[in-house]
């Protein structure tokens, strides 16, 4: 029982100090320049390692894990082991004492935390220095480039070049130039080594890199530098040489280029024309068919050779006429060197007449800035006259849809007007008083000479006048009356009324009183108003009717009132027709 | 008194000539592009006492030339007072689009619009003189129709509605362009008040050339409103009155 005890709390002993990050270095304190191996490990398998903080030194490589696993089997027990480790390789650049943060680790969900570790970076001694010199005078990267001192679009050669006395392994770019400011091409270099001599002195050169470089802005731009990572093979001199080891050690050194400036001037005063083109050139323009039909597509090629940024040009502004459909330029070139050879570039462009005429598609002009003579020049394209003839197809219902619409999109005030007629400054209003008094006299006079026509004007001219335009009026009123009165067959006030309306009209027409009426009176007024005789006839004999049926009781007085009515009514309209 | 009229009607006849030739003047110079001369030259016949619809809108051209809108503005709106004129009212309509403010109209009521379009025909100095004139001729027809046989009573019914109509025409144009009172702002911007205070709330901001109608005075504030129907206290010398 005892001893079960015993075997579970070792088990659980070994179990819990198995969980422990621990932190290493193969050098402590280190020399500047110096590869320093650091090592995480821990006793078991984890996951998610989190990197420390490396304040200031330089990480050459890492993480790089690896697990290590053992399995024993002494006196009967087994024992099962594994190791994980994380290892770094660093380089110091300067001395001092660097603080490495505490790594991470998970393991069964667990995390755990290494301890920060201290670095101590000294000076190295005259012997290290020496031996640095000696890396940097046998391995280094020299910058060629073809010109220092440039204007803006002017292009340059950049060459970075590796030479070497040592046994090199093997190379990588770890860092490569920003080269901000310029417009960069890369151009195809053979990386094998060549031989050759500077100052007696043979050295393997190979040309990593070369670009053209075309700069696009003024100032000082710099070329930054350029780091390379090189792994040499170098003679282990280490006394201690076993029988199987190696004599060679992979050592592994950054070396980097020096940075350039350029000097880099605007161009002087550039003319309006001018699209940043620099170098030398020539332009030629062509057109295929110099007389087609509408709508007939037409290429103009437009060819640019020469040396410089040839490749940064673009289109010109050509002036097609606007009865052409032009679609955009395809553009071509063959670019030798970046540039710096003789290059071509073409645009063509494919123009479709719309309508028949003679148009000339006007010569444009490249202007570029010749960095040999320091002077703008212009090149022109020739002028082309074309003659489009009418399409003999063209149908005629698109011709609608061909029309130009005039269009008026700026919009500015009028001109001002170059006569007028000055007047004095003043309220152009009449006196509002003076208004008053002048507008409202002939009103006051108007409405004065109203109420004075009301109040005199009973017995004048005028309202006599004013009874003869009522006078049919009340005579047709009375007839209504009197047509009331068949209907309740009341014969006396019927007869009474048409007598009635008849003299009533009459004196009204004639401007006579009613107590002078006679048939006398009635003839003698019907003769000097050019009345009718037969009218007057029958005026009479109504009358006389009238007073005849009045008094005569008849059987169908119903039938005679009708007749009456209409009598009476015949001979009003005759009067009123005769009178106008 | 008498003497003195005939002796400024004397002075314009004499001036009118010199006059003239400023403007002409002023227009060669407006011509070559040399527009703050030009506004001297129209300004000066504005100084000796003369005016005309042409002459605020050559002003109003120079002003919108060297993009000063309020002043523009002023200007065209001035020459609209004195005459309409379709020229004046485009370039109004342009000077208007170039301000800081877009003040929304409310839309009049269409029977409004033509009254007011009908109004507009004359200034209001016409208007006074058509109803003048024809309550004289009513007079003297009435008259004749009295004392003679010359009966035109259809004709007069006629000349009496026409008057009817003439009388609110001047009316309505004499409360347009004399009662009414209006302005444009010339203070680049100026904050429009609740109340004629400086501690009272501010509704809204106005920039220069808005125009703006004068509802009331109160020592250095002005009642204000505008053309979207909002109105508002602002100080009197932040515009220039029409």
């Amino acid at each position: 029982m005892k001893r079960i005890i015993l075997i579970l709390f070792v088990f659980i002993c070994t179990h819990s100090f198995a969980q422990k990050l621990s932190v290493s270095s193969d050098k402590n304190p280190a020399i500047v320049g110096e590869q320093i191996l650091i090592q995480y490990s821990i006793d078991t398998q984890g996951n998610n390692f989190k990197s420390p903080n490396f304040n200031g030194l330089r990480v050459l490589s890492g993480p790089n894990p690896s697990t290590q696993s053992s399995y024993s089997f002494v006196n009967g027990k087994s024992q099962n082991s594994t190791k994980t480790t994380y290892s770094y390789y660093l380089k110091a650049t300067k001395e001092g004492t660097f603080n490495i943060s505490p790594a991470t680790i998970k393991v069964d969900g667990k995390t755990i935390k290494s301890k920060s570790y201290q670095l101590k970076i000294v000076k190295g001694s005259d012997k290290n220095k020496a031996q640095q010199k000696a890396l940097s005078d046998n391995l280094f990267i020299k910058v060629d480039v073809s010109k220092r001192k440039i204007v803006v679009g002017e292009q340059i050669i950049v060459t970075y070049k590796l030479f070497n006395r040592l046994e090199l392994n093997n190379t990588e770019l770890s860092e490569l130039p920003d080269l901000n400011g310029f417009w960069t091409k890369d151009l195809e270099t053979s990386s094998r080594f060549k031989r050759d001599v500077i100052d007696g002195v043979t050295y393997n050169v190979a040309t990593i890199k070369k670009s053209v470089l075309t700069a696009q802005k003024s100032g000082n731009l710099i070329i930054d530098p350029m780091e390379l990572k090189c792994s040499i093979r170098v003679m282990n001199n280490k006394r201690n040489r076993g029988f199987f080891s190696n004599n060679y050690q992979i050592q592994e050194e950054y070396i980097s280029s020096k940075s350039i400036t350029i000097n880099v001037t605007e161009l002087p005063s550039p003319p309006p024309n001018f699209y940043g083109a620099v170098g030398e050139f020539t332009i030629k323009s062509e057109v295929d068919n110099t007389t087609a039909n509408t709508n007939e597509a037409i290429t103009y090629k437009l060819t640019i050779t020469g040396t410089g940024n040839i490749e940064l040009i673009e289109p010109l502004a050509i002036q097609f006429p606007d009865d052409f459909e032009v679609y955009d330029p395809k553009i071509s070139d063959r670019i030798f060197e970046g540039g710096r050879k003789r290059s071509i570039k073409t645009f063509e462009y494919l123009l479709i007449p719309r309508y028949e005429g003679e148009y000339t598609i006007n010569s444009s002009s490249l202007v570029y800035y010749n960095n040999k003579t320091n002077k703008y020049n212009t090149k022109k394209t020739t002028q082309h006259n074309l003659i489009i003839n009418a399409n003999g197809n063209t149908e005629d219902e698109n011709s609608t849809i061909n029309q130009q619409i005039i269009k008026t999109e700026k919009k500015d005030i009028h001109y001002i007007f170059t006569t007028t007629k000055l007047k004095e400054i003043r309220d152009n209003i009449l006196n509002k008083n003076l208004f008053i008094v002048i507008f409202f006299l002939p009103i006051f006079l108007i409405i004065l000479l109203r109420i004075y026509n009301t109040i005199v004007g009973k017995t004048d001219t005028n309202s006599s006048n004013w009874k003869k335009k009522k006078a049919n009026k009340i005579a047709l009123k009375r007839l209504k009356y009197a047509q009331n009165c068949i209907n309740n067959n009341d014969f006396e006030s019927f007869f009474e009324e048409i007598e009635k309306s008849l003299l009533g009209y009459f004196a009204d027409k004639f401007k006579v009183s009613i107590a002078d009426l006679s048939k006398e009176t009635v003839s003698t007024h019907f003769y000097t108003n050019a009345i009718d005789i037969n009218t007057k006839k029958q005026f009479i004999a109504l009358l006389d009717e009238c007073e005849f049926a009045r008094y005569a009781p008849s059987n169908n007085k119903n039938a005679q009132m009708g007749d009456f009515l209409n009598k009476a009514k015949h001979i009003i309209i005759e009067v009123e027709t005769a009178l106008r | 008194m008498k003497l003195k009229t005939l002796i400024i009607t004397l002075l314009v006849s004499i001036s009118s000539y010199a006059s003239n030739q400023l403007f002409e003047k002023a227009n060669k110079a407006y011509n070559n592009l040399d527009y703050t001369s030009a506004i001297t030259l129209y300004d000066s016949i504005l100084n000796i006492g003369l005016e005309s619809s042409e002459l605020y809108y050559n002003l109003g051209n120079c002003h919108y030339k060297s993009q000063d809108w309020a002043n523009a503005i002023w200007h065209y709106e001035k020459s609209l007072k004195l005459e309409k004129n379709d020229k004046t009212i485009q370039n109004l309509e342009l000077a208007n689009l170039k301000i800081i403010d877009r003040i929304e109209e409310i839309p009049q009521l269409f029977y409004k619009k033509w009254w007011s379009s009908f109004i507009s025909i004359f200034n209001t100095f016409y208007w006074q003189l058509i109803s003048i004139l024809i309550t004289w001729l009513a007079l003297t027809i009435k008259i004749l129709s009295q004392f003679s046989n010359y009966k035109k009573k259809r004709f007069l019914s006629i000349l009496y509605s026409i008057l009817l109509i003439s009388v609110f025409a001047t009316y309505s144009s004499y409360q347009e362009n004399i009662t009414k009172k209006e302005a444009i702002i010339f203070t680049s911007s100026i904050v429009v008040n609740s109340a004629p205070t400086i501690n009272s709330t501010n509704l809204f901001t106005l920039h220069s050339g808005s125009k703006i109608e004068i509802l009331d005075t109160i020592g250095e504030w002005i009642n204000i409103k505008i053309a979207s129907g909002s109105s508002g206290w602002i100080k009197e010398s932040s515009c220039k009155f029409l």
